[in-house]
């Protein structure tokens, strides 16, 4: 009874599978595997299950949290091995606790990425050498020139391999920006990348919630 | 397959559902079973289900799906030189021993040669060599199949579960013979229900019309008979369906009760050619329901057919599936109801937590039109339908009828707005003082008909685009009232549907022009194109009128080389029965004499 925490991967195979798809797939995925979700009251109920931070669609991530009710007596570790019988393959579930604070995600201040690109890199820490990286920033009022310097906490390269850690949560920095950043300000000429989502860390670089 | 980072709902083209299934690339017979529309549609048809669950379970054969890519990923796949794969593989599909196709409806066809073209397969069937796929198609649209002869291998006409096994029996024998693709096509023209175009010879009369079919060779059949299956409860139906990530159209299971249609309405192609009407037993359908319920995980369950409000033991079906449905949290849903059965105890079965809107089909505005079409249902019973469903809490209705009918008159079409004034005025009666009686919809939605082959309408004149926009205005100068939304469409796409619909061969060059200049996704607003379809036919040197004139009973039609089990006799008398305004009782209530006696399933009453 209650409320979980789990971890889960989703790999290369799904990771075009948009967030609200994933959503209802855990919903279908509790159905095949007979445990009871939580409903939502009201006029149309649905399945109790928050995000921590929606990812990206294109992007993988070895760290997704989510947070879900469940109406019958069940123990993380039995709700972990049950999810993992009947999800889809590209999904996995790495961890599973109880959870009793009502909100447990409001803490996300960072992601950490892993950007393996293919082309010429230099090296990246260049980029925060700018006094201001102004960018075409999606916003609620629409694509507006922003610097997003303060929203990038650190990017370094060891071979093709970049990792970033950035912003994520209220304000949030799509990994593609920090790459089209690299690209206009330094001498990066990519021309493939693939991105995995590595971390969802707190505003002191823990992780979001420890397993 | 970074092209997948370019283009819109990338899951599409990726996938690695739930419940599809992977196999061993060196399966001896490999299969691309092709929609010739997106995933979501496609993904939504039953057929498609049925054939790839079933046809998997054969140790030599691969299924894979097909669907037709959204424009911006065929600019892609071409900029990238990938051809069009199947979707379990990745393989590309022109490698494959059959690339199938299904006949949903016309306006897909130009699709078929998009498909074809991006696959790298020789668009028509005579520049095909001894190394290429067979192309072949089937489905409703697949009884007239003249329009596509030119592109397509063989037909399979009728119902596929049986008819595959038998066709890939004699492959998986021919491959290891390594014969010739005349002697494959050869051997499967033996088996009933398979059509090889090229083995006929047609000739035309001076007025353009057909005067006969020659077959080529003498082990070809006269006529190809339609396959049906004669138990359905003994016949394969999936206990497990394919889960889309991306929401699709359909995203519900399917649960299909029978096949057929004991309502006889004469403008209804699907009515006839999926004649006679078989049912599966309740106990089938609640095991499969469990089933399905239990290997998807999907939040509704869907009773399909043709009307399924005249399954024989719907009410106990309906409680011991709500039973089910009930316990698993399920919503269930019954769509083609009809108005003369509609029930409250029907309704509070499918009363789930939102009251969406129900959509009833009276198809014509006037009781004189309703008997020319045989609809068999009276004002009355409409009225007492919505009735229930308003008293029932309901405030939205959908109400579909059609326009261009034969022998309709103006008062006909005025009928239409008249009618739905009515349906308004009993909800404004029953919601009277009631809260919340503003949210009140009444959706009235025209479509233009369309005369279908095997029908007893398929000798009847199309209406013209002209005359279908007079009815359409007379009918919104008639509705008054503001919660009536009015709903009708260009009647373009209607008439060329008509053309491809009871086209012949000759058609094929047409379809193969408009390719050329660019048609595709015909059945969608945004890219049909009715000035290049009309390039399309002046370059073929053909008039599209010919197509929809009115013809006689004695004319050859196109579609004469299949035989649907239903007699012409039997059309030709519905066909002047209608023109009496005579009405046929449906097939449990008398027998009507079709042709299919003795296949039938259906038991008449006392």
């Amino acid at each position: 009874m209650g409320k979980y925490i789990i971890k889960f991967f989703k790999d290369e195979k799904v990771k075009y599978v948009s967030h609200l798809d994933t959503v209802r797939m855990f919903g279908r995925t509790m159905r095949r595997a007979g445990i009871t979700m939580s409903m939502s009251q009201g006029f149309n109920p649905h399945p109790i299950m928050t995000f921590a931070n929606p990812i990206g669609i294109g992007i993988s991530s070895s760290c997704e949290l989510a947070l879900i009710g469940v109406d019958e007596e069940i123990s993380p570790k039995d709700l972990a091995i049950t999810l993992n019988e009947h999800l889809p393959s590209g999904f996995k579930v790495l961890a599973a606790k109880k959870e009793f604070a009502k909100s447990p995600f409001t803490s996300l201040t960072f992601a950490q990425y892993k950007i393996t690109v293919s082309g010429e890199i230099t090296d990246p820490v260049k980029l925060l050498d700018m006094p201001e990286i102004i960018m075409p920033k999606k916003t609620k009022s629409g694509v507006k020139d922003t610097d997003i310097k303060p929203f990038i906490r650190s990017v370094f390269a060891d071979g093709q391999t970049l990792f970033a850690t950035v912003r994520c949560g209220e304000t949030n920095l799509k990994p593609e920006l920090l790459i089209e950043a690299l690209e206009k300000y330094t001498d990066f000429r990519i021309d493939e990348y693939k991105t995995e989502r590595t971390a969802l860390l707190d505003e002191n670089l823990n992780d979001l919630i420890e397993f | 397959m970074n092209i997948l980072n370019k283009v819109q709902k990338a899951a599409r083209y990726t996938g690695g559902e739930l419940n599809s299934i992977i196999k061993d690339k060196n399966t001896k017979i490999r299969f691309a079973f092709c929609f010739p529309d997106v995933y979501e549609v496609g993904m939504s048809h039953l057929g498609m289900k049925i054939l790839y669950h079933g046809l998997n379970k054969r140790s030599d054969t691969w299924v894979e799906r097909v669907f037709a890519p959204w424009v911006d990923m065929q600019d892609e796949m071409k900029k990238a030189e990938l051809p069009l794969y199947g979707l379990e593989s990745k393989d590309p599909i022109k490698d494959f021993d059959f690339v199938g196709f299904t006949l949903q409806y016309e306006m897909s066809y130009t699709n078929i040669l998009s498909m074809l073209d991006l696959a790298g397969i020789p668009l028509l069937s005579a520049d095909r060599g001894e190394e290429d796929t067979f192309v072949c198609m089937g489905g409703p649209c697949a009884y007239n199949p003249e329009p596509l002869a030119d592109f397509c291998d063989f037909f399979l006409i009728g119902e596929g579960e049986e008819i595959w096994n038998e066709v890939l029996d004699v492959y998986s024998k021919w491959k290891d013979d390594r014969l010739s693709r005349f002697e494959f096509l050869k051997q499967i023209s033996a088996i009933e229900g398979i059509y090889v175009p090229s083995f006929y010879n047609v000739s035309y009369n001076d007025d353009g019309t057909i005067k006969e079919y020659t077959p080529k060779y003498d082990f070809v059949p006269k006529t190809v008979k339609k396959r049906i299956i004669e138990n359905m409860d003994s016949v394969d139906y999936p206990e497990e369906m394919v889960v889309p990530f991306t929401e699709i159209v359909h995203d519900r299971i399917m649960l299909e009760l029978f096949r057929g249609c004991i309502r006889g309405c004469r403008f209804c192609q699907a009515g006839f050619i999926y004649r006679p009407v078989r049912e599966r037993s309740t106990d089938r359908l609640c095991d499969l329901a469990c089933k399905l319920i239990d290997s998807t995980g999907y939040e509704e369950i869907s009773l399909t057919s043709l009307s399924t409000s005249d399954y024989t033991d719907l009410e106990n079906l309906t409680n011991r599936l709500l039973e089910i449905t009930t316990e698993k949290k399920i919503n269930m849903a019954l769509p083609s109801l009809r108005v003369d059965n509609f029930s409250a105890g029907l309704m509070q079965k499918i009363q789930s937590v939102r009251k969406s809107s129900l959509t009833f089909a009276p198809e014509a505005g006037s009781q004189r039109m309703r008997d020319v079409i045989n609809k068999n249902v009276t004002e009355e019973d409409l009225m007492r339908s919505v009735s229930i469903a308003f008293e029932g809490g309901w405030t939205s209705v959908k109400l579909y009828f059609m326009i261009g009918l034969p022998t309709e008159t103006i008062d006909d079409v005025i009928g239409i707005a008249k009618l739905s004034e009515s349906v308004a005025d009993k909800y404004y009666e029953i919601k009277k003082g009631g809260k919340g009686i503003g949210r009140g919809r009444i959706t009235t939605s025209v479509s233009s008909f369309v005369p279908k082959p095997f029908t007893p309408f398929q000798w009847e004149r199309q209406n013209t685009i002209p005359e279908l926009r007079e009815k359409q205005m007379h009918i919104k100068d008639n509705i008054k009232t503001r919660m009536i939304n009015y709903n009708y469409h260009e009647s373009y796409v209607s008439v060329l549907e008509g053309v491809f619909s009871r086209g012949d061969r000759r058609l094929s060059q047409v379809l193969l022009n408009a390719h050329k200049l660019g048609c595709k996704f015909d059945g969608w607003d945004e890219f049909f194109d009715y000035d290049v379809w009309m390039q399309a036919f002046e370059q073929a040197g053909i008039d599209s009128a010919f197509y929809a004139r009115k013809r006689d009973f004695d004319e050859v039609l196109p579609w004469d080389i299949i035989d649907c089990g239903v007699t012409k006799q039997f059309f030709i008398n519905e066909c002047k029965k209608a023109y009496d305004e005579k009405t046929t009782p449906n097939c449990r209530e008398k027998c009507a004499g079709c042709g299919l006696m003795g296949k039938c399933g259906v038991k008449q009453n006392g």
